[in-house]
């Protein structure tokens, strides 16, 4: 299987999808034009993926902020995740967040919630 | 210089500048945009603000809040090239208040207002329940409306700012009604 | 409120306002979203190159007035650093609007400036231009004198202006740039 990479754009984010290693990220905004164009490439690949995974999936976010669209998109590629870590293929989600960001930590723990996937949430180092 | 000269020098809108620009400060409105919004002019705004927060050496955790309420807001106005929606950004001592206008159909005026009073009335328990059953709605791309506004955007609002939003509707029209929406602050806490 | 504001942007034809500090990266910013802005608005090239050249004209102009001025007493009631920036878009011109505060004893300098650009030809103004750059008249706002004359320059329109009394040392000085909107124009 191939590896996605979607650079990312002043309103799109970065995602890295690489099946080898198992290791996934997004990062940066996420207010795209047409949401749906945007993350259907990457549910599709996620389904495949999820044929045969890896043991382990490391899968890392870190966005800088997204709105409500983009939320159900996420929890659209999370709740993929979710199936597969209950298929017993285990998957790490790390959420970072801003320090000062309220917002975005509350998010994480939303997700958290409505979800059966390890989800840690995690401060992200100021640069 | 001859009548029509000074004419042409005092255009309507330079004559407006000095009253809006004190009308602004009055109101303690630090910016102001009126127009279509797209995805890039949302980038866009949200990096002037950035600037200005930067600038006037705001709270982190505020401004990281009045950033995502923004973000937010933006959902909530008329999207397209051709349209025209407001957006309002005021400071104040204690608090900051964004503030969306653009026009929905008349018809859907007591839709709009029966859901936003409801909101209004609900505890953060509630709004948090009502947000995850809106989240967790299995389309995406087509999201429920409230009136032709996204559900989910004001429950977000209603989330991220002091709890209680401030609405306004002037009606222009039978076809046309101009709606109004004010999120909150508050730069000491939460809720207010 | 909010309605008030939204029908007088109607009425005159406002696109963009802002009101408070202006520092290099909010111009920055404010450009690019005019130029995006404009982008989408199928706007002749020629029209939008031109818009887009007198707006940073005029922007940069208040940016290196407010720069230049002294650290802003925290007693003075009249927030001299800041400026109002408006950019509307009528039938026949884009127009852009700056103010700021200046004070009383400058305004019959920068009346008879702004008189005088107006009163000159193309060939004129040009001429005042090499003038100024080439050190024949340079007041302690050097680079502000030659930037409406290049606003003037860049939007072949005669610039507008208006001194609003605020106080005994402040005035608010308001100044017009005017672009057409067809392209063989200016």
């Amino acid at each position: 299987m191939e590896a996605l990479r979607i650079e990312s754009t002043h309103k799109t984010p970065r995602v890295i999808l690489d099946p080898e290693n198992g290791i996934f990220e997004f990062s940066g905004r996420s207010i795209p034009e047409d949401a749906l164009g945007f993350y259907r490439p990457i549910f599709e690949w996620l389904d495949e993926y999820a044929k045969s995974p890896l043991p382990v999936t490391h899968v890392r976010f870190d966005l800088e902020y997204f709105n409500t669209s983009s939320s159900k998109n996420i929890l659209e590629i999370l709740k993929r995740l979710e199936s597969i870590h209950a298929n017993g293929h285990e998957v790490r989600v790390t959420w970072y967040y801003d320090e000062d960001d309220e917002d975005m930590e509350e998010t994480g723990q939303d997700y958290q919630a409505l979800l059966n996937l390890p989800i840690e949430l995690s401060v992200k180092i100021q640069s | 210089m001859t009548s029509s000269e000074v004419e042409l020098l005092h255009s309507p809108a330079l004559q407006y500048a000095y009253p809006l620009y004190r009308n602004m400060l009055d109101n303690s409105i630090v910016f102001m945009y009126h127009g279509p919004i797209t995805p890039d002019i949302v980038v866009d705004v949200l990096g002037i603000i950035e600037e200005r927060l930067e600038e006037t050496g705001e709270e982190r955790r505020v401004s990281k809040k009045l950033f995502n309420i923004m973000v937010e807001s933006f959902s909530l106005t008329e999207e397209g090239a051709a349209t025209e929606s407001i957006l309002l950004v005021r400071r104040l001592p204690y608090l900051y208040s964004v503030s969306i206008g653009r026009r929905i159909r008349t018809a859907s005026v007591f839709e709009v207002r029966s859901y936003i009073d409801a909101v209004n009335l609900m505890t953060e328990e509630q709004i948090r329940s009502e947000y995850y059953l809106l989240l967790n709605d299995s389309h995406p791309d087509r999201p429920i409306l409230v009136g032709g506004l996204p559900a989910i955007s004001i429950l977000d609002l209603a989330r991220k700012s002091c709890g209680y939003l401030h609405y306004g509707f002037e009606y222009l029209d039978d076809e046309y009604t101009f709606f109004s929406l004010e999120a909150r602050i508050d730069k000491m806490q939460q809720k207010c | 409120m909010t309605y008030s504001y939204y029908k007088n942007m109607q009425i005159n034809n406002i696109i963009f306002v802002y009101q408070g500090e202006v520092t290099a990266d909010l111009v920055s910013s404010i450009l690019q979203m005019i130029e995006n802005k404009l982008e989408g608005e199928g706007e002749d090239k020629k029209v939008k190159k031109r818009v887009f050249n007198v707006m940073v004209e005029c922007l940069q102009n208040v940016y290196h007035h407010l720069d230049a001025l002294p650290p802003t007493d925290p007693n003075n009631p009249i927030r001299d650093k800041t400026a109002l920036l408006m950019i509307g878009r009528e039938e026949k011109d884009y127009f852009i609007i700056t103010g700021n505060h200046v004070l009383n004893d400058r305004i019959p300098e920068l009346k008879t400036r702004l008189d005088r650009i107006n009163r000159a030809t193309k060939e004129e103004l040009k001429q005042l231009y090499q003038e100024i750059l080439t050190g024949g008249e340079f007041s302690e706002k050097g680079t502000a004198g030659l930037g409406m004359i290049d606003i003037a320059r860049k939007s072949g329109q005669k610039l507008g202006y208006d001194f609003h009394p605020v106080n005994e040392r402040y005035s608010f000085f308001s100044l017009e740039a005017r672009v057409s909107r067809i392209p063989d124009k200016g």
